[in-house]
């Protein structure tokens, strides 16, 4: 069941990365962004990659579960490599010409570094956020970081807030949907023959059942929201009060070090011309 | 009386590969018999509804096999979508399955599936529609529009339109006020005897199981914890506790009677067969019973 959504990969764990307060690993989410941005030595690209892996490692994530929920941005790698690969020119002599087709050993490099970027990049943000924190967690952080934002007349609390309904529905709807799928499919419902008019025809029979539950559910919310007198964010305190500790400290001290780390091997490699 | 369906040592997994991975079933061996009413009973997670799911191959079996007739459901899997025609299966709340814009449309939904000319669809929805109880002038509302015990047994038709040999429902009367549970188990009944069907119901109320079906099947675990008829099951207290289930109410009378030292011959589990045994314990102790309106005597 449901195992087309990707959104609920939250893997239940106590590691530091799991304990880390929510509003630092948004912190540090961008700290990670900016090191990946920065790299261009190649020994930056190794000290990122190490650390990347240490952080699976620290993380307890298996390694095998990561790897899966990285297939859907293999395409976009290859694009980027193989873009990169045929339109980098350099001053030197092709390593191979064939046409207009010249493939330098610069262009090797980048498409290479670029690829490792895009890894690293989309494994680490998985590690921070989509596996180590619930949305739950994610979305009160959010809250917590663009609070400042409320003073200048944002909305910051609604705005969490439909966040929070739509990702704490997702799931639901999803079982919803699974059921009527299910339902329909007893009765004969076949989304894998006949020409494309009738699949869609298909497709209805399992929309307007979910539509009409998810406004059934809506109003069922709207209506458990009011009977606990919900008025909007004005005064509302939370449950979880959100405390930095010293592991987050030790966190923003790592991923910092990543981040001048990754500066200065760029410096040590191509000397001072950023 | 030979079998219709049968589940030799079934398991299926949930949840595989992920952190939440559990057994819902645990080498299962069941059979059913042609025209048997048998009810599947046991707590929230003993795994009833897997086990419904396997029997008309929406989920395939992590190990063990799955016989229709005589023959392993999953040999042609690219054909699996036949066998749902033959085991109709009524989902839990069937009523938020329900899309078209008229009644009539949406029971034919199914037939309409099995690719059955015009006048045999039209054929199947009223035959349905009346074994359900519902009049023809229903039939052209829109299903939207109609109560909640309406809307289900519209739904209960729009399975039973297929004609399936074999009719498995998913708590059927769940949620409804007690005349909406008679008339959807009344619609079961009748399809039963008119088609000789062979029926499973999965339900957590044990008077209507009691009432309605031949034979009980306790699932516990994902394992079968028993089986037998109403008066079997329901008259070994110990199995029925640990399986985390209750007594039909007549039951429970039974045991109060008993805690005040009236002492009821046998198990009852219907009213009627409480009705004669505590008639019998009154003659038993020289006191007969007058019928409605009079004293104890």
């Amino acid at each position: 069941m449901n195992r087309s959504i990707t959104l609920g990969q939250y893997y239940p764990g106590d590691t530091p990365v799991h304990r880390t307060d929510g509003r630092m690993k948004i912190i540090l989410l961008i700290l990670f962004m900016v090191a990946c941005f920065c790299a261009r030595s190649f020994s930056s690209f190794l000290l990122l990659t190490a650390f990347t892996l240490a952080l699976v490692f620290v993380s307890s994530v298996p390694l095998g579960l990561l790897l899966r929920s990285l297939r859907m941005i293999i395409y976009i790698l290859a694009i980027t490599f193989i873009l990169n690969l045929f339109f980098t020119s350099s001053d030197e002599a092709p390593l191979v010409s064939w046409g207009f087709l010249k493939i330098y050993a610069e262009g090797i490099w980048k498409a290479a570094f670029m690829a490792v970027r895009v890894l690293d990049l989309v494994a680490g943000s998985c590690i921070l956020i989509s596996f180590t924190s619930s949305p739950v967690e994610v979305t009160h952080s959010l809250e917590a970081l663009l609070k400042p934002l409320s003073k200048i007349g944002i909305p910051v609390h609604v705005f969490t807030m439909m966040m929070f309904i739509a990702l704490r529905f997702i799931p639901t709807l999803a079982e919803d949907a699974d059921r009527i799928i299910t339902a329909q499919k007893s009765r004969g419902l076949d989304f894998s023959s006949g020409s494309v008019i009738k699949r869609l025809r298909s497709l209805v029979s399992v929309l307007i059942p979910l539509f009409v539950s998810s406004f059934r559910r809506a109003d069922e919310l709207a209506v458990a929201m009011e009977c606990r007198c919900y008025h909007g964010g004005e005064g509302r305190t939370s449950l979880r009060v959100m405390k930095y500790r010293a592991l987050d400290f030790v966190m923003l001290a790592v991923f910092a070090a990543l981040v001048a780390g990754t500066i200065l091997l760029n410096l040590i490699e191509f000397g001072y011309k950023l | 009386m030979s079998e219709i369906i049968r589940l030799e040592s079934v398991s299926y997994i949930y949840g595989k590969g992920t952190p939440y991975e559990k057994l819902a079933l645990d080498a299962v061996d069941l059979s059913f018999e042609k025209g048997s009413v048998t009810g599947i009973i046991g707590r929230t997670g003993s795994g009833k509804s897997t086990l419904v799911k396997l029997l008309n191959g929406l989920e395939r079996p992590a190990f063990g096999t799955v016989f229709f007739e005589g023959e392993n459901i999953w040999k042609r899997p690219r054909e699996i979508g036949k066998l749902r025609f033959k085991v109709g299966l009524v989902m839990q709340y069937p009523e938020y399955q329900l899309f078209e814009e008229t009644v009539r449309k949406d029971i034919a939904f199914g037939p309409k599936n099995m690719k059955l000319p015009e006048d045999e669809i039209e054929r199947r929805v009223l035959e349905a529609a009346k074994t359900v109880g519902l009049s023809e002038d229903t039939l052209d509302k829109a299903p939207f529009d109609l109560s909640g015990g309406r809307k289900r047994r519209v739904a209960i038709a729009g399975v039973m339109a297929m004609q399936p040999d074999l009719l498995v429902l998913d708590e059927p009367a769940a949620g409804l006020d007690p005349e909406g549970r008679k008339k959807v188990f009344d619609a079961i009944d009748r399809y039963r005897t008119e088609r000789g069907a062979t029926v499973i119901i999965v339900s957590h109320s044990m008077d209507d199981m009691a009432v309605w079906c031949d034979r009980l099947v306790i699932l516990s675990e994902g394992r079968v914890a028993g089986t037998g008829t109403a008066r079997e099951i329901f008259g070994d207290p110990g199995l029925i506790r640990s399986s985390g289930l209750d007594l039909p109410q007549v039951g429970v009378l039974a045991d109060l009677l008993e805690d005040r030292g009236l002492k009821l011959s046998g198990t009852v589990t219907t009213v009627p067969e409480a009705v004669s045994a505590i008639s019998e314990l009154f003659l038993s102790r020289g006191v007969t019973p007058t019928p409605k309106g009079g004293g104890a005597g």
